[in-house]
């Protein structure tokens, strides 16, 4: 049972540190998708 | 059961202020605005169901967590999480070992990119004939309705639960009447430009609130203590997956890693995302890094559950006995074990910002399913019926927004009237599967098996459909009648298996013509 506490502690870690990391990249950069996916509707309009 | 007083006094006595109520409407109104918005730019049925196919990767990936990681999955995994303890986790870790392989290989995903579909039944039909959409998307939309029926019932509760509503009055009604109507109407205006600009932002509120929850939790009790609860209550089962005692072992870990390709390679929601981004490096980029997205929907909701658990356990015999009363059946629902934590735990103020961004996962998940369900009745049913008298754009649209309208007063009549018995999860599983058992043959054999023929399809699709024998009375009836106790994951493999065997028998007995070689998408 130890064990297994141990290996969900480090998975349970590493995740969420790799999540707020995740998290902050896309905040950045979708908001450059956006920009961008606005720009291509507008092409496609056209 | 009914509700008594000390219940009410429960509910009642959290931290949600009309401070928090503030902070909700403004953001929902926020909402509201964006779907007026993003209603300028749609023009044709491509930029209303797949945002003109122009989704960068971290735009791709805001999108497709904002959709999986719904309230209903923070309700259901917070379940699993306080019944089954931290050998929960391993359902999350089998997710992330599967998205990502399906990211770094491109299985199924890269192939459907490219051949240029905007739903599955339209590939279904490129690759197997029409008669194969018509009967995929009319399984698929009865499987994905039927599944999506308890979502707003529940996340309701959740609603209710943290701003400590009164649960016994008619509240409840009126909160499901609300959500599904705010809903209702951003997503009829906008399509997927507005569900992508507001998965956007909810992704963003929704991971930062889901990563405060944590901290606080730690704080509160610290990993130590959790462990040490656990340990008391639930013992060995409370840890390792691979033993009964939890609920869980090899056959439901065997069934977990098919759930695991389902929810990303094969469920309708989750592949429109990899159809309506850029390219195919795009969609390989993007599930290689939602992978860790489809771990963490599931491993925080568990841990809040775990968290609640420990609250239950902690706060004195109250709660205990609201919860674990002598007489089980006089037990509240535990699905609002976590809300009551969640109240008691956020601090006045971030706690408005916290139910706003579980509001926000409850409405990222309803516009993509109302969207997802809405257009393959149009594209995929209606559509193909009328060949002869082609519908235009406008009226695709137009019948997508009514249809959406009517799946709205149907999550309201379903929530309100069914009294199933089987946990959230089992009724999810199943009825998905009533869908994705038949889908994974089809798509997986379509794709990659060249003999693969429209009567082994057929065989398939229908071979799926017997998922429906897992669901809760039909399931207990079949095992009655069989003499053994049937659990929803065997059934499932049964399923599987004999949608599998349709199509390779349909396929060998009765191959298509030779121009039917022609249908296969490159």
């Amino acid at each position: 049972m130890s064990g297994w506490a141990v290996v969900w502690k480090v998975v349970f870690a590493l995740g969420v540190s790799a999540f707020a990391l995740l998290s902050v990249w896309v905040t950045v950069f979708g908001l450059g998708d956006i920009k961008r996916m606005f720009e291509d509707l507008g092409k496609q309009d056209q | 059961m009914q509700l008594d007083e000390a219940v009410r006094s429960v509910f009642a006595s959290g931290n949600f202020t009309s401070l928090d109520w503030a902070i909700v409407a403004v953001y929902l109104l926020a909402s509201l605005a964006i779907g007026v918005f993003a209603n300028r730019f749609i023009k044709g049925i491509a930029g209303y169901v797949v945002a003109g196919r122009s989704l960068g990767t971290a735009l791709a990936v805001a999108t497709m967590t904002g959709t999986e990681l719904g309230l209903i999955t923070v309700m259901y995994s917070a379940q699993k999480g306080f019944t089954g303890g931290f050998a929960a986790f391993h359902i999350a870790v089998i997710c992330l070992i599967v998205t990502f392989l399906v990211g770094f290989s491109g299985f199924i995903v890269a192939r459907l990119r490219e051949s240029q579909v905007m739903t599955i039944p339209e590939y279904y039909e490129r690759r197997f004939g029409r008669r194969t959409r018509i009967l995929g998307g009319i399984l698929l939309s009865v499987g994905g309705i039927l599944n999506m029926g308890l979502f707003l019932k529940v996340g309701s509760m959740f609603v209710v639960g943290v701003t400590g509503m009164d649960p016994t009055g008619g509240l409840l009604t009126a909160v499901m009447v609300t959500l599904i109507a705010l809903v209702l109407i951003y997503t009829i205006l906008g399509g997927m430009v507005s569900v992508v600009l507001t998965d956007y932002f909810q992704f963003v509120v929704l991971s930062f609130g889901l990563l405060l929850m944590v901290a606080l939790t730690l704080k509160r009790f610290g990993w130590e203590q959790m462990t040490e609860v656990v340990a008391q209550f639930k013992g060995r089962g409370g840890f390792d997956p691979t033993v009964s005692e939890g609920g869980f072992g090899f056959t439901y870990m065997g069934w977990q890693a098919v759930l695991g390709l389902v929810s990303c390679a094969i469920w309708p929601t989750a592949v429109t995302r990899a159809l309506s981004s850029r390219n195919v490096q795009t969609v390989k980029r993007q599930y290689m890094l939602s992978s860790l997205s489809f771990m963490i929907r599931f491993m925080i909701p568990y841990f809040l559950g775990i968290g609640a658990f420990v609250f239950v356990m902690t706060s004195g015999g109250l709660y205990q006995r609201l919860f674990f009363p002598a007489d089980a059946s006089l037990a509240i629902d535990n699905l609002y074990a976590m809300p009551l934590f969640v109240s008691h735990l956020v601090p006045t103020g971030l706690l408005g910002l916290v139910c706003a961004a579980m509001i926000a996962a409850f409405m990222s998940t309803h516009d993509s399913y109302l969207l997802c369900w809405s257009s393959v009745i149009t594209l995929d049913v209606v559509a193909p019926l009328r060949r002869q008298k082609p519908m235009t754009e406008k009226g695709m649209i137009l019948l997508t927004r009514l249809i959406m309208l009517l799946i709205g007063a149907y999550v309201v009549f379903w929530g309100l009237f069914y009294e199933g018995t089987e946990d959230i999860w089992d009724y999810m599983g199943i009825t998905g599967a009533i869908y994705f058992t038949g889908a994974i043959s089809l798509l997986v054999f379509g794709l990659y098996w060249k003999r693969a023929s429209s009567t082994g399809a057929v065989l398939a699709l229908l071979g799926g459909f017997s998922a429906i024998l897992g669901l809760g009375k039909v399931r207990l009836l079949l095992g009655e009648f069989l003499g053994m106790e049937l659990l929803p994951a065997e059934v499932g493999f049964f399923s599987l298996f004999l949608s599998m065997a349709g199509m390779v028998v349909g396929s060998l007995l009765f191959p298509d013509p030779k121009d039917g070689d022609k249908r296969e998408v490159k």
